[in-house]
């Protein structure tokens, strides 16, 4: 278990880990020019990125790649007052569609003939933060770095580095536009300064007269099924659990916690979600009483997975962290009747 | 529809069955339209939330395996000679070429605009590597005649170079999927827990955009 391991170890992998990303950051562009903007503390720049992703109405394209699988997808936001409306729409394979505002998540599924409408649990859920941006506890578990400038989708934009202290959690490369601090490139790179997944705009427009969005007509209209998911129960994170998490990443904090009831398709389930304020791993509780639980390590994209069972249950970690993460964390769990959860 | 035919079909479709299993598999879905349907409609969930081409989603997935299923001997027979290479590679191939060969424009152009004889060799390089798979394209366009010697050797090889990665070409589109699982019903309840997660993770104060990226994909189930 990596929190186990001793200092010697410890040390070698953070030394690696930070060679990996010094060598990462090198081949980046010496911050010569970039003075100007380097007045602007990091700091301020995430703060203004977090401001202008909600309070800005934009749209544009932008390509994800993660592993080796590439896709590319359309964004239009629109900001009116303090009310948000998201439209994200997929340019390959299926025509999907995911319309989220303040109150649901409208997804239109062409290949599924079906539209999902999902309400909020709760109506006055901010959209899309509810955490609160503490920038002062997310500098303890990473190191924030401007690193130089370059040039996304034809536009001025700065470098930065959100560099994990720990290997426990992935660093993110920032590009932000020097305008608008939009995140015109978002790189996600491992413990061993590789790259997980990249985000980049292709195309990027600020379009304050967008204030409303609505789906896109191509769907058609006749044939879809439509359904409504009924969402889980919250449940307060000081209320007491049966488990006890005992190796979770320094940082990590109960964010929210939720039950979904059984039914006769649905197994009951309980879901722990935690947060450094950056990186959010989630973990389920089911009974285990088939063999479908997964009991090994899986990944998909930047996501790594670990289920085991622990007293009777399946216990399954999900997160974008690093492999060993979500294993030690999976490990770590132990049943523990009514016991605070942290 | 019992957990040992899902897991045989789970197995046809990442290739690690034998033919005669295949050809098993592919006769019950065939003959069994409910068999069929289950499986499609089991299918279809994850297929959405992995973001792929809705290929397996849709209501012709036995269609597409045995579309598969007539190519495969195409794929396992002994390499051909140049001019006869299987059909379903040639349009790959020229995918793969024009993609190559745009990338390489934008890469190589500094190079390319200098002339400086060291570079020339490395470019032509680069390209006869990117073009492989698909000589016989390569041979019948002129423009590509003022290749190196050393492209008559390689055309000699041909045979025995090429037969090795198109083995390894997959032939089917496969979408952003869970690794080394081989269980349908554990992905299932693997791309479950990832919406649920992918509803707190898109909160992230620091993320911006970012999260929502895979949203498209896995916001799609449900």
């Amino acid at each position: 278990m990596l929190l186990l391991w001793d200092m010697t170890q410890g040390n070698n992998q953070m030394l690696q880990s930070c060679r990996a990303w010094i060598g990462c950051f090198l081949l980046g562009v010496v911050p010569a020019s970039v003075a100007g903007e380097a007045e602007k503390s990091v700091d301020a720049w995430l703060k203004q990125m977090v401001q202008s992703v909600h309070t800005l109405s934009y749209e544009g394209t932008f390509v994800y790649l993660h592993n080796t699988q590439l896709e590319t997808m359309q964004i239009a936001h629109a900001a009116n007052g303090d009310q948000e409306q998201e439209r994200i729409f997929s340019l390959n394979g299926a025509a999907r569609e995911v319309i989220r505002s303040q109150n649901s998540v409208i997804c239109v599924l062409p290949d599924a003939k079906s539209v999902s409408v999902m309400k909020h649990r709760k109506s006055d859920r901010r959209f899309p933060s509810v955490l609160p941006m503490n920038i002062s506890r997310l500098s303890d578990y990473y190191e924030l770095r401007l690193l130089g400038e370059a040039r996304i989708a034809n536009r001025e934009a700065v470098v930065i580095g959100v560099i994990p202290r720990d290997p426990l959690r992935y660093g993110y490369r920032l590009f932000l536009d020097v305008k608008h601090a939009l995140p015109l490139k978002t790189d996600t790179i491992n413990e061993e300064g590789e790259m997980v997944s990249q985000i980049m705009f292709t195309s990027l427009r600020v379009t304050p007269s967008l204030q409303t969005i609505s789906p896109a007509l191509h769907h058609g209209k006749g044939g879809y099924t439509w359904v409504h998911p009924k969402p889980a129960q919250e449940i307060s994170v000081s209320a007491d659990a049966n488990w006890k998490f005992e190796q979770l990443p320094q940082g990590f904090q109960l964010q929210a916690r939720t039950r979904r009831p059984g039914s006769s398709s649905e197994k009951e389930m309980e879901h722990f979600v935690f947060s450094d304020g950056l990186a959010t791993l989630s973990v389920y509780f089911e009974k285990a009483d088939d063999g479908n639980g997964l009991h090994k390590a899986s990944r998909m994209g930047a996501v790594n997975a670990f289920g085991t069972q622990i007293s009777g249950y399946q216990v399954t970690v999900v997160g974008e962290v690093p492999a060993e993460t979500v294993r030690t964390v999976a490990n770590s769990i132990e049943y523990s009747l009514a016991s605070s959860v942290q | 529809m019992t957990e040992n035919i899902r897991e045989e079909i789970s197995a046809l479709l990442d290739d690690e069955l034998s033919q005669q299993e295949m050809s098993q598999i592919l006769g019950q879905l065939n003959e069994q339209e409910q068999l069929r349907g289950t499986w499609d409609r089991y299918n279809l969930i994850s297929d959405v939330i992995r973001g792929e081409a809705g290929g397996r989603a849709s209501p012709s997935l036995a269609d597409q395996v045995r579309a598969q299923i007539d190519a495969e001997p195409a794929i396992l027979a002994a390499p051909k000679p140049v001019n006869t290479a299987p059909a379903w590679v040639r349009p790959l191939a020229g995918t793969a070429l024009a993609a190559s060969v745009a990338v390489l424009a934008v890469m190589a152009a500094p190079q390319l605009l200098t002339p400086d004889a060291k570079v020339s060799p490395q470019v032509a390089t680069v390209k006869i590597k990117m073009a492989e798979p698909n000589y016989a394209q390569l041979a019948s366009v002129p423009s590509t005649q003022n290749f190196h010697l050393a492209n008559s050797v390689q055309y000699r090889v041909r045979p025995v170079v090429v037969a090795q990665p198109a083995a390894r070409w997959p032939t089917q589109y496969s979408g952003t999927r869970w690794k080394n699982l081989a269980k349908p019903a554990t992905e299932n309840r693997l791309n479950k827990y990832l919406v649920d997660h992918s509803e707190y993770a898109t909160q992230a104060p620091v993320r911006g955009v970012v999260p929502y990226a895979t949203f498209v994909g896995y916001d799609a189930r449900q």
